[in-house]
């Protein structure tokens, strides 16, 4: 009977991925209960890695870097929560909720944005130079200006004596 | 301003401290994984996709995907491969659906196996519709004409010619 049921090709579904969801909970269900179809999954799962090891194909390089990236940026964006608290057990369940948080966000010197910011830092930055410089060339100018305008008004005013 | 002998200050350092921990620990699981099934996976997927930028994009997805999983597969009894493989085969399922026609020829000329040139037409037929294909056991008996329990005897017989395969590799 068991055999039987092991012969049936339905282990191998389930092992592609491929039973539907009745077939899944009866394989899960033969399998907690019957160690032979335990056995015959774990050596149906080895066969497939066996032939995924066949024909593997090694990943570039550079693409572990990226997915370590992605993950850190997931992680970081997600709220995290204190493991300290989190591991202590219920205690006082009728005291108030306020008491039970810790005010930590207003302690934190450092806020986190996202990374699309920093070329709008850039552009503020590069913009800002750009400022500065016409702001000093004008104000030289400007300085030239009336340097020349006082030299023309003493020249007008000894030409003006010796008339 | 905190003072260094603030407890609070210590409470904050000892929290940024164990989330950066949490966040490399999380890493490293994961990329303990990649070291050991990412080579195995692109195979699978680039088998699927044809396509290498393709089957690298949707690695990265599978692995990040795998960093969400709590304990990150960390279970003794199971095979992870073929969870991640489960996990693939959903990912993939919207290109699954894009695939109309399975060429079971071309799956065996484009990247010759031991392991599939050992089956003969039906149970390539079956096997390639199923695992690389995405269909199910109903939608071959259709395709075939056939009972389920006729495709699902011939995916039973693929598997036994994976398995003589491979033991008369190791023998």
């Amino acid at each position: 009977m068991m055999q039987e049921y092991i012969n049936s090709g339905i282990l191998e579904a389930y092992v592609l991925g491929c039973a539907s969801q009745q077939e899944v909970q009866e394989v899960l269900s033969m399998k907690e209960k019957h160690p032979e179809v335990k056995d015959a999954l774990l050596a149906l799962e080895d066969d497939m890695e066996k032939l995924a090891a066949s024909m593997a194909i090694e990943p570039p390089a550079n693409l572990w870097p990226k997915i370590a990236d992605e993950i850190n940026e997931i992680t970081m964006r997600e709220p995290l929560k204190p493991q300290i608290y989190r591991e202590q057990p219920k205690q006082n369940t009728e005291t108030d909720n306020k008491s039970q948080y810790i005010d930590i966000e207003s302690e934190a010197t450092h806020m986190r944005i996202h990374k699309a910011w920093r070329w709008v830092f850039a552009a503020v930055f590069v913009l800002g130079k750009i400022f500065l410089g016409f702001a000093i060339y004008y104000y030289l100018e400007n300085r030239q200006m009336n340097e020349q305008m006082n030299e023309l008004k003493t020249e007008l005013k000894q030409l003006k004596s010796t008339q | 301003m905190r003072c260094f002998t603030d407890p609070i200050y210590h409470l904050n350092t000892r929290l940024q401290f164990s989330a950066d921990t949490s966040v490399h620990a999380k890493v490293q699981d994961v990329q303990h994984i990649y070291d050991q099934y990412a080579g195995m996976l692109m195979g699978y997927i680039y088998d699927v996709v044809k396509d290498h930028k393709m089957a690298e994009q949707y690695l990265a997805d599978i692995f990040i995907a795998v960093a969400a999983i709590p304990d990150v597969l960390k279970t003794t009894d199971e095979n992870i491969y073929c969870k991640l493989q489960l996990l693939a085969r959903k990912k993939l399922t919207s290109y699954f659906d894009t695939v109309k026609e399975c060429d079971v020829n071309e799956t065996v000329k484009n990247r010759p196996n031991k392991f599939l040139s050992s089956m003969n037409t039906r149970q390539l037929t079956v096997f390639c519709g199923i695992h690389y294909h995405g269909k199910n056991v109903t939608a071959i008996a259709a395709e075939m004409n056939e009972e389920e329990d006729t495709v699902r005897r011939l995916l039973k017989e693929a598997f036994l010619i994976i398995r003589r395969s491979n033991d008369a590799g190791v023998h």
